[in-house]
């Protein structure tokens, strides 16, 4: 049974290509051997049989899920009075007991989604927020800055608007203005390859003035991690910290996003970022870091 | 909203709440697909669930790395699927046939590797195991998931749970050579 059990195994790491040349070259030398290759046979068809009773299985779930799917496009509004109905029954007590224990539950996932992960992708996806609340912040500030929406004129000087030097400095910067809005407002639907190909056009046309061009490298890099391009991400998102932005709030968003970028592509540079917001009692995501680190380490 | 990592990770995990959003999202545009190419709304539905399989099952053993949304992969994996099974079907578009091409590597086809009888073999030698067994090499095999992990779930040692999975295969093997 010994000498079976031993071969199941070397099966399996043959099988999932984890032998070294050296083991791969002797077991295909074995496999000349008539015994042992009609044992491999064997051990194959088993694994295929493995995998059509795993198959079976993940299609009954997707079954069920496109069952539910149908119902409940079927069955909302009756499901929706339903529950009302059943609401009004409920004591307040119930409720209270309820949204008690709902909450301990919640704090409870959070806690162990966020300190006892020790898996790369899913700290990352735990930590991890593809939306960001500076777009609006930007958008407005932009728009509001005088170009974004609307015509030039309606906020020159007068003297600027008989001076047609001045009125083409105002046209073209009009022009940036609304590229750089047009890009982050593809960002904020969700749009992460328009948006990744806007604010590259914006950053290659629009250097200047520098405070635009720290805005364009994050969401860019934003939008690069959206996509899972993690070393792009990391790329853009350092020249932003590097940069060392006066705005607080775009270098502790970029700080945060690098320090997660790098949990796919660096752990000991997300080890590094993260102590740094860690030891930052002004940095908004100062407790988070905390747990993730308690992850990474 | 979730990101396109979020959704990677998520159908490799089976989180329901985002197989439900993906399914929501992407079946409509099948049925489309299929309705326009000679299908019918049952072939659109047995197309995308065996689709989502296929899906699932790449990202598992990261075989799917491209740039390309999992929306969009799944619409195409379902387009392959479909083509695939109606070849010599004059309704088929020859846009279809093109574009589906391209996805023909990236499935890896048990059912039409063996015959009906073996097929019948490989599913009855497996319903004969313990329930035990089945769900240790399902986990193991089908879900990659790691023999210390499942020593925990299951309660047993390390070093018996290896031994356990190495005996249910042997019996497996057994079965399948009777």
């Amino acid at each position: 049974m010994e000498d079976k059990n031993k071969y199941i195994e070397k099966f399996d790491a043959y099988f999932e290509s984890r032998l070294n040349d050296e083991d791969k070259l002797a077991f295909e030398e074995q496999l000349k051997n008539e015994d042992f290759k009609g044992s491999y046979d064997s051990y194959i068809l088993a694994r295929n049989a493995v995998k059509l009773e795993g198959r079976k299985k993940l299609l009954e779930k997707i079954n069920s899920i496109g069952d539910n799917i149908n119902q409940s496009e079927h069955t909302k509004t009756i499901k929706i009075t339903t529950m009302k109905d059943q609401q009004k029954k409920q004591s307040k007590s119930w409720i209270g007991i309820a949204a008690g224990f709902a909450i301990l539950l919640a704090a409870g996932a959070w806690f162990m989604t966020q300190t006892n992960s020790t898996n790369p992708e899913e700290l990352f996806a735990n930590n991890y927020k593809a939306e960001s609340n500076l777009t609006a912040k930007y958008m407005d500030e932009i728009a509001t800055s005088g170009f974004a929406s609307g015509n030039p004129a309606d906020t020159a000087s007068a003297e600027s608007i008989i001076d047609p030097l001045a009125l083409e400095a105002m046209a073209k910067e009009e022009a940036r203005q609304n590229q750089l809005v047009n890009s982050l407002n593809k960002f904020k639907k969700g749009n992460w390859a328009e948006a990744r190909k806007s604010l590259n056009t914006y950053m290659d046309t629009y250097p200047e003035p520098i405070d635009d061009q720290q805005v364009a490298q994050y969401f860019f890099g934003k939008s690069c991690l959206n996509m899972s391009d993690y070393a792009v991400a990391a790329d853009y998102i350092g020249k932003v910290v590097v940069s060392n932005p006066n705005d607080k709030d775009l270098l502790n968003a970029a700080k945060y996003d690098l320090a997660s970028t790098y949990i796919m592509v660096d752990k000991s540079q997300a080890i590094k970022y993260f102590e740094d917001i860690a030891g930052d009692n002004g940095h908004p995501n100062m407790q988070d870091a905390k747990g993730i680190l308690e992850g990474l380490k | 909203m979730y990101s396109e990592n979020e959704i990677r990770f998520g159908v490799k995990k089976e989180d329901e709440k985002i197989l439900a959003q993906l399914y929501a999202e992407v079946y409509p545009k099948v049925e489309q697909m299929l309705l326009k190419n000679g299908g019918k709304t049952d072939d659109a539905k047995d197309i995308f669930q065996e689709a989502f399989v296929v899906l699932i099952e790449n990202l598992r053993e990261n075989k799917f790395k491209g740039d390309s949304k999992v929306s969009t992969y799944l619409f195409s994996i379902s387009k392959y699927k479909w083509y695939n099974l109606n070849k010599k079907n004059k309704n088929v578009s020859l846009d279809l046939m093109k574009e589906s091409k391209n996805w023909e590597a990236s499935e890896e086809i048990i059912e039409s590797s063996y015959d009906e009888k073996t097929l019948t073999k490989l599913k009855v030698a497996m319903s004969e195991l313990s329930e035990e067994c089945r769900k240790l090499l399902v986990e193991n095999y089908y879900l990659n998931k790691d023999m210390k992990e499942l020593a925990e779930a299951m309660d047993y040692s390390y070093a018996f749970i290896r031994v356990k999975k190495n005996r249910c295969m042997n019996t497996l093997k057994k079965k399948l050579n009777s």
